[in-house]
């Protein structure tokens, strides 16, 4: 028999939902495939078409919840003339206005997947391509506007953000005050910060110390080194076992 | 910059406060080392110096951190002395500038409340804040129905921050000769401000206001309950400027004393008939609409009073301008003396007192008083009230009096800045 797309869709999602609630109500050991299977009530093989493991439901559910956040922010009007910091920040609410209904879902995945080295690389991997995507999106649009200067350690950047997007949610999961305000607060306060420190290009400036110093201080010393050739052949010497250059 | 910048977060004003702590402590400690050393005379003068200069440090300290600790110092400077100039300055400038909320926070706030983006809720929304409020910051919107209105929104977190900043404020003062006396005052204020972040209590009390302050050039805006909750409350948006905002235009004079005149018959219509008075005499509370009315906004701090107060209060004001010697005794009434003192300090309290008073009739001396023509009404009550301080120990802790005197104070400040004629006399504390 042969299905539609949006009927596969649609049966992906279920699977997806179904998993959290078993997971919720049982935990995640108890949850398995062929549970899951027959609540949505798929034959025990046809759920192996959609998902390959158990582990790769909740890797979908976190890149869906991502995907989904960026059709929430779309729906922002004047999105645009928000600053970075609004931006991001919009985009981690919207998240975890998300995450909510399934707060004891991510409470027991979250860490599990996004805290422990596994094997589990590769399929991480994709979620934080798409993250990375957003976030880019988010910092080509500051950069294009003249908001922030463009960052020279772009990259190092998407994974601080990462990083920070990962114990921001964990903080989030311990935050027992009303309305999580201390999310909130933490979230305004840190990325205040850490946009203060984007948009004054304090990356740029390090780097443009370090290469300083590294032109001044060890480039320069480049003659010294020169006179000393033969110390260092012998170090080298020594070093390689050799009695060749 | 000239300005001294403001510590946003609570890291920063954690270091601010000890810092604050730190240096009054370590003036305290000089002056518990030096004690033993010296004479009597001097051990005084030390200690006087020493409360002078650490009330000095903790204004500059608290002055540094806006919002609620603002507040506490606004109060604390009724208590220590009547407002230092520099730190009175300060206050001014806060008027209306508390940094704002960022616009990914309004929503946030607006979502919780409501469940929907703002854009599904209003017809517009303006995502940028009109003006601030104490504890939040107003945002102008237009309901489906077209209504035009303004939406307070709060600070999220904001009761915690008061929680911490008074925890702060308690241990800066601790050393402090003074702090049995401040600490109900402090109580007091903890109190008011809690209750000020409660805005379905403020819609309560906007409610009694539109319902009983019926003066004719008065608009109290009407409340819009469906968009409210403890943390946003909607009100009609009240077409017009600031009082603050609308001195700068330059108004022509008639059209001051005409406000003036609202203002002040709004202060003893409130104090005499409601017994209940809007205890926030913040220029930016008081809307002059262009047809020249006053919209009476913010009704987180009013203050209510027993009739028993009220009556003491009034009966004090009439002795004094009666200039009789039941002064003293409806002073007495007011319980603002502790029991025991002995005769003499008694007399030396009764003569500033009686300065006190002399000043106070000055306002009743003529049918108008012209704030113009009396440039120095503000200079002598300062000194006055520096020379009482020095017995502030033989007085209770009045919060009642405190908060009636802060908001007649701060409204002939106001009249003060606009240099107005007006009738302070009025039937209630006047028998002509």
């Amino acid at each position: 028999m042969k299905i539609s797309n949006d009927q596969k869709k649609q049966n992906r999602g279920k699977i997806i939902e179904i998993a959290v609630d078993l997971i919720i109500e049982g935990g995640y050991k108890s949850a398995t495939m062929r549970g899951i299977a027959k609540k949505a009530g798929f034959g025990d093989a046809t759920i192996y078409n959609y998902f390959p493991t158990k582990e790769s439901i909740l890797f979908a559910y976190y890149e869906d919840k991502l995907n989904e956040a960026v059709e929430k922010i779309k729906e922002i009007k004047n999105f645009n003339e928000y600053t970075i910091n609004e931006q991001l920040q919009t985009f981690f609410h919207i998240q975890l206005e998300l995450f909510l209904p399934d707060r004891e879902f991510i409470a027991i995945s979250f860490k599990k997947i996004f805290l422990s080295i596994n094997q589990n690389y590769k399929q991480i991997k994709s979620i934080k391509d798409l993250f990375r995507t957003i976030i880019k999106d988010i910092f080509d649009a500051a950069s294009e506007a003249e908001e922030i200067p463009p960052q020279i350690f772009e990259e190092m950047i998407f994974h601080l953000i990462w990083d920070y997007y990962i114990g921001l949610v964990i903080f989030w999961l311990k935050d027992s005050s009303e309305k999580f305000n201390e999310t909130t607060i933490l979230a305004d306060k840190s990325l205040d910060l850490i946009c203060s420190v984007i948009k004054a290009g304090v990356a740029n400036k390090l780097f443009d110390l370090a290469s300083y110093f590294f032109k001044n201080h060890i480039l320069s010393r480049m003659g010294t080194l020169k006179r000393h050739k033969d110390t260092i052949n012998i170090i080298k010497r020594g070093f390689l076992g050799t009695d060749n250059e | 910059m000239n300005e001294i910048e403001i510590p946003k977060g609570k890291f920063k004003r954690t270091i601010v406060s000890t810092k604050a702590a730190a240096k009054v402590g370590g003036k305290v400690l000089t002056y518990l080392a030096k004690r033993p050393f010296l004479s009597k005379d001097k051990k005084a003068s030390a200690k006087k110096e020493l409360s002078e200069k650490s009330a000095e440090t903790i204004f500059k300290s608290l002055t540094l951190l806006k919002g609620t600790a603002l507040k506490i110092a606004q109060f604390l400077s009724m208590e220590l002395e009547m407002l230092p100039e520099t730190f009175r300055k300060e206050l001014e400038k806060s008027y209306n500038k508390v940094p704002p909320l960022n616009r990914a926070i309004v929503r946030k706030i607006l979502k919780d409340v409501y469940q929907e983006n703002p854009e599904n809720i209003f017809k517009n929304f303006e995502e940028n804040a009109f003006a601030a409020a104490s504890l939040g910051q107003v945002h102008r919107a237009e309901t489906k129905l077209g209504e035009q209105i303004a939406l307070k929104i709060q600070y999220p977190g904001i009761k915690n921050t008061i929680e911490s900043d008074l925890k702060l404020v308690r241990t800066v003062i601790k050393p402090f000769p003074d702090y049995a006396f401040i600490l109900p005052g402090l109580d007091e204020v903890e109190e008011k401000l809690i209750e000020e972040t409660d805005y379905i209590n403020e819609g309560k009390n906007l409610l009694f206001f539109k319902k009983h302050l019926k003066l004719k050039s008065v608009r109290v805006p009407a409340l819009y309950d469906d968009y409210n909750s403890d943390v946003v409350i909607a009100t009609e948006y009240i077409e017009g400027l600031a009082l603050n905002e609308w001195i700068k235009t330059n108004p022509p004079i008639e059209a001051k004393n005409k406000i003036a005149k609202i203002l002040y018959d709004i202060f003893i219509k409130s104090l005499y008939e409601l017994k209940c008075i809007h205890a926030d005499p913040n220029p930016g509370n008081f809307i002059i609409t262009p047809d020249l009315k006053i919209g009476l906004i913010d009704f987180g701090c009013i203050k209510q009073f027993d009739q028993a107060f009220i009556n003491n209060y009034q009966k004090l004001n009439r002795a004094i301008l009666a200039g009789k010697s039941e002064y003293f005794n409806s002073l007495n009434e007011l319980s603002l003396f502790v029991n025991h003192i002995s005769e003499e300090v008694k007399n030396n309290i009764f003569q500033i007192m009686h300065k006190v008073s002399k000043w106070y009739s000055r306002f009743y001396d003529e049918e108008w008083f012209d704030f113009k023509e009396n440039k120095d009404i503000f200079t002598e009550p300062q000194k006055l009230f520096k020379e009482l301080a020095k017995y502030k120990k033989y007085f209770n802790s009045q919060p009642d009096f405190i908060y009636l005197d802060r908001t007649r104070y701060g409204l002939y400040r106001i009249f003060e800045q606009m240099q107005v004629k007006i009738k302070i006399r009025n039937s209630y504390e006047w028998e002509g």
